[in-house]
């Protein structure tokens, strides 16, 4: 229908209308009018007086409504839900100077022994955090030679993501405890767990030089 | 998507019902006269979105009042009961609110080219908001990959939002006494109070009350008399 309407008024229907059925209705009346009249009629027709004396307005109007459809549906943040770890970033110091570095050979795994990085390399890990305690504590093994301890401790709140995705647990860190093998310091970012996180920071994990590397 | 287009779909038909009954309404133009009027108006796009969507019911009518200045005074008010349940191998939960809302503020009116004796408006508008609903959960079960499953409940809390809204829409008479009409909505919560630290998912009168932001949209149709 608004296909066709637009046909109607962008093809010149509209004056068509106005010039041979217009004036046989409205006979008596003054041009003015009977442009007034057809225009208000065909305004009408759309259902939006505005559109055609307003269009910048309509078009705001128009992008508000659009904005107001999309508002309304549900985001689904499903990601969220299996994607709640706290970020960490290796780094090196040289006096006040800190580096990113990349560790070739560390294992994860958490205080129940659960397997969650075996191995691996890499320059930034995401670790789990548990929902059943205000505390995580997790195990790294930094080329199998050293062996440090992390436990998080953070504030639990519940949230309805979305009705298909239902309820997560969001987390904000308070407090990080880390035994002093292979790490020198943390380094305090962001408290906030996100999925956003995936590519920032909460901590800084600052290790020592490779070559520093306690033994176990 | 379909769900988008459902919405759409529905708006736009309205639109093109109500439109289509003004044809044959022009009258002999003459100069613009805005009479004091009354207008009683119910959001009919709600039930509309209920009959697609059965989690969330809401009810939402307006008393305005149009005089010659073209301020219009008006208020709205509505009920809202949001009923959501998942149960899968991944979550599970029933979540519940009900809620009453009601807006006080003005419109006013830019549209000045009436027929005669007609009530069309194009308006831009001020409202402040104020919510009050109670929310709660059961039988939420979260999953983990790797900890224990999360098994909890949220016990009934209140919550009150005090909010501050922009409008702006049209209003198109198509009978004597009848006139339908878009609004679209832009609100800001200044205030909430809120027992417990989980946000409900709708709050009434806003729409999602995650953020404070919000975009919401009433597609009302109203009985007009003069005064």
């Amino acid at each position: 229908m608004l296909v066709i309407l637009s046909l109607y008024h962008n093809l010149g229907f509209e004056k068509l209308y106005m010039r041979y059925i217009c004036p046989r209705e409205n006979k008596k009346k003054t041009q003015q009018n009977i442009e007034f009249v057809a225009k208000t009629i065909i305004y009408k027709f759309y259902g939006i007086t505005i559109q055609m004396q307003y269009p910048l307005k309509y078009f705001i109007l128009t992008i508000f409504l659009l904005l107001s459809f999309f508002s309304c549906t549900d985001s689904s943040d499903c990601f969220y839900v299996s994607n709640r770890k706290v970020r960490l970033t290796f780094v090196t110091a040289n006096g006040k100077t800190i580096k990113d570095t990349t560790i070739s050979k560390f294992s994860i795994v958490t205080s129940d022994s659960l397997p969650l990085y075996d191995t691996a390399s890499g320059q930034q890990i995401g670790l789990p955090l548990s929902q059943v305690a205000d505390t995580s504590t997790f195990y790294i093994a930094f080329d199998s030679i050293a062996t440090d301890t992390l436990t998080f401790f953070y504030k639990r709140n519940l949230e309805l993501i979305s009705p298909e995705c239902g309820f997560t647990t969001r987390f904000n860190l308070e407090h990080l405890k880390y035994s002093k093998n292979n790490i020198t310091s943390v380094l305090f970012i962001d408290s906030y767990v996100d999925k956003d996180i995936e590519y920032g920071v909460n901590y800084k994990i600052v290790i020592r030089k490779r070559t520093d590397f306690k033994k176990k | 998507m379909t769900r988008y287009f459902s919405k759409i779909s529905v708006s736009v038909v309205f639109m093109s019902i109500f439109s289509l009954a003004n044809i044959g309404f022009a009258q002999i133009v003459k100069k613009d006269t805005v009479q004091k009027r009354l207008s009683i108006g119910i959001d009919i796009a709600k039930p509309v979105i209920y009959m697609i969507d059965k989690n969330k019911f809401e009810v939402e009518g307006s008393i305005s009042y149009s005089n010659i200045n073209n301020f219009n005074p008006i208020v709205e008010f509505g009920l809202e009961n949001v009923e959501l349940s998942q149960s899968d191998t991944i979550k599970t939960y029933e979540y519940q609110s009900d809620g009453k809302f009601f807006r006080i503020g003005f419109d006013y009116n830019t549209f000045r080219r009436n027929l005669f004796g007609e009530n069309n408006m194009v308006f831009f508008g001020f409202r402040y908001g104020y919510a009050n609903q109670n929310h709660s959960a059961k039988n939420i079960i979260i999953n983990d990959k790797f900890w224990p499953k999360r098994y909890t409940s949220l016990s009934t809390q209140e919550i009150q939002t005090h909010w501050l809204e922009l409008t702006s829409g049209i209003k198109v008479q198509f009978f004597k006494y009848f006139a339908a009409g878009w609004t679209v909505r832009f609100s800001y919560i200044i205030d909430q109070q809120n027992t417990s630290s989980v946000k409900p998912y709708y709050i009434p009168g806003i729409g999602k009350g995650a953020e404070k932001y919000n975009f919401g949209f009433t597609y009302s149709l109203y009985y007009t008399f003069p005064l």
